[in-house]
């Protein structure tokens, strides 16, 4: 069974960029389909990605039109369907993060823009094993 | 087959496992199936691609079509798949020209994101490194953290920082392997580089005739001088021992690194320079007054000697019968209460922006308004005098449980034109005060009783509007014909 990411961020250029990191580090795993890449560029459409395809991972901005990633996080963690997915909201230095919030609404990970795209690895490295170990 | 043609082989059979990959995702991300489906809408055909492993990659079959004809997926001159149509007509060369433009424009895209990505992660790459740096406190640690940076992003095996210390390069800091010596400048690779500044980079150095190094075969190295303006103070060397030889990208960062280490250490001379030299005024500034510090320390050829004719106000301090008070305390007393004493005069000169010219035995000389010059001179001057006969009341009450004041001091205050600057020897100098005037304010103080400031005439004409004073009867000095006016200072107005 494969493992699907999904990530939800309104800039263009920084899903690229996490595709790109995604593709580049795991072209074995995306060539034999254990590894499959979602995208959403906006809340609404993120949480309806989400559950039709049940990510193991989602990334998600915060601030995007249609629905906040607070808003998107909260519904996709309260859905018993959708149980287990690991979250990472990312945010940009500066921005001001409602950490309470995030931490409420079930939300495992912060990571600030820019991002080390080695940190983006770490983290699907992660979720592989717990899937794996699953 | 020789090394080479083995080396050449198994990067041909790396790029097509590449290109194959990149075929089967840039089918699907081009939605090459619905632009297909369209198109057999149109013109029934049955179409079938295969990856290199023969796995499906898509399938729009016919059931009344086999796909009898097939066609090699040629990207960059590697076969990556198969296409199978039912026709060898038109409508199968436009499925194979659809098949090149999606394949085409998937790899622009490609292109577009990888170096997209490589700048992200060069803008990331200096965004930590110096958030990171500034986290560290000393010299050691920021070219540690510098060092470790290198090596993660430029994938080497040992990065090393030398500097230049009388003609030798010795490392400072390393990550990695430990440099086991040490290298004259113009010995070896890197001492050539320290010698003429720059950077150079090496795919084989043992087969350079410089290399002088371990027989350990470095695969690459660069290395790159550290300078502080025109000067190399250092080199900063980076090699690799496995894995891809270094490229011009390598160079560029390794150049970038060796920019920010070069400022650390200029960062951390400079820093030390000033540390040395605040201690070093720290202490000058017991000996002299602050403003002489400042106005001479500066100065970059040197103190001159010379002076130069200016009003100021000269002051005179001194302690009422000090031998008898002396033989009366005795000794050890007499030299804490004189500390004491010295310390808090001083320190209500400098406040009021008087210059203390000497200490003759237990009487003090102070100048007001030069060197720095100061309109209210006077003013300085006798608000000193005044808060000097309150400080030394206070320190003889202290050391005398409240007794009566045997500790007095008089203190004269004279305003006039006296020559100020540098006065003595090249090889010992004093700024001081001379002329009449300064003769006159000692004379002055020689008249004035015991917890009083007297003030001559002119000084008078300056202070009066600001403090009360009263003119005592003139009084008669050595050297002078005529009786000079003085004038006691009874307190603020």
């Amino acid at each position: 069974m494969s493992v699907k990411i999904l990530i939800i961020e309104d800039e263009i250029h920084i899903r690229r960029l996490i595709m790109q990191t995604v593709e580049l580090s795991f072209d074995e795993l995306i060539d034999n389909d254990e590894l499959e890449i979602y995208e959403a560029d906006n809340g609404e459409d993120g949480v309806s990605i989400a559950k039709e395809e049940r990510p193991g991972l989602i990334f998600s901005d915060i601030m995007m039109p249609k629905m906040d990633g607070y808003d998107a996080c909260k519904i996709i963690k309260e859905d018993p369907a959708l149980q287990g997915v690991y979250v990472v909201l990312l945010t940009a230095k500066g921005q001001k993060v409602d950490q309470k919030l995030g931490m409420e609404i079930g939300a495992d990970e912060y990571m600030t823009k820019p991002f080390d795209p080695d940190n983006i690895v770490i983290v699907i490295e992660n979720v592989l094993k717990i899937n794996r170990s699953n | 087959m020789d090394l080479k043609q083995a080396i050449e082989e198994e990067s041909l059979e790396k790029k097509i496992e590449k290109l194959a990959k990149f075929f089967k995702q840039a089918i699907k991300k081009g939605n090459l199936e619905k632009k297909i489906e369209k198109f057999v809408r149109f013109f029934p055909l049955s179409v079938f691609i295969k990856d290199l492993k023969g796995r499906e990659v898509l399938s729009l079959l016919n059931s009344n079509k086999d796909c009898g004809y097939h066609y090699p997926i040629v990207l960059n001159g590697c076969t990556v798949g198969t296409l199978y149509v039912s026709e060898n007509s038109i409508s199968s060369e436009y499925i194979i020209e659809l098949i090149n433009d999606v394949l085409e424009k998937e790899q622009q895209i490609a292109d577009i994101n990888n170096e997209t990505l490589s700048l992200y992660k060069e803008i990331n790459l200096f965004y930590d490194l110096s958030a990171i740096i500034n986290k560290q406190q000393n010299l050691g640690k920021r070219l540690e953290c510098l060092l470790d940076r290198c090596v993660v992003y430029n994938k080497a095996d040992n990065a090393s920082i030398w500097i230049i210390d009388e003609d030798v390069l010795k490392c400072i800091c390393y990550k990695g392997t430990k440099p086991v010596r040490t290298f004259n400048v113009g010995e070896g690779f890197i001492g050539m580089i320290a010698k003429t500044g720059g950077e150079e980079m090496l795919s084989c150095p043992v087969d350079d005739k410089r290399w002088i190094g371990e027989i350990n075969q470095k695969k690459s190295i660069i290395c790159k001088s550290l300078c502080a303006g025109d000067k190399t103070i250092g080199i900063l060397n980076v090699s690799m021992i496995r894995g891809a030889p270094f490229t011009a990208k390598n160079l560029k960062f390794v150049n970038i690194f060796a920019h920010l280490a070069s400022q650390e250490l200029e960062i951390n001379r400079l820093f030390t320079g000033i540390k040395r030299e605040t201690v070093r005024r720290t202490n000058l500034a017991r000996f002299l007054s602050p403003n002489i510090v400042d106005k001479f320390a500066d100065q970059e050829n040197g103190v001159a000697l010379g002076g130069k004719n200016q009003v100021v106000s000269i002051l005179f301090a001194d302690i009422v019968n000090f031998t008898g008070i002396a033989e009366q305390l005795g000794s050890d007393v007499i030299v804490s209460m004189l500390n004491e004493y010295f310390t808090i005069m001083t320190e209500i000169i400098f406040m009021c922006e008087g210059t203390l010219d000497k200490f003759i035995g237990d009487s003090i000389m102070a100048i007001f308004g030069a060197p720095n010059m100061i309109d209210s001179h006077a003013v300085s001057a006798v608000r000193a005098g005044l808060l000097m006969q309150q400080a030394s009341k206070e320190i003889y009450e202290k050391s005398n449980n409240g007794g009566e004041s045997l500790f007095k001091i008089r203190i004269g205050i004279n305003t006039g034109m006296v020559t100020v600057g540098n006065i003595g020897s090249p090889n010992k100098l004093d700024y001081t005060a001379i002329g009449d005037n300064v003769n006159i304010a000692s004379r002055i103080e020689s008249s004035a009783g015991p917890g009083t400031v007297l003030i001559g005439g002119a000084t008078n004409e300056l202070v009066k509007d600001v403090f009360k004073t009263k003119k005592l009867d003139p009084v008669f000095v050595k050297g002078k014909d005529n009786a000079l006016d003085v004038y006691e200072v009874i307190d603020g107005i």
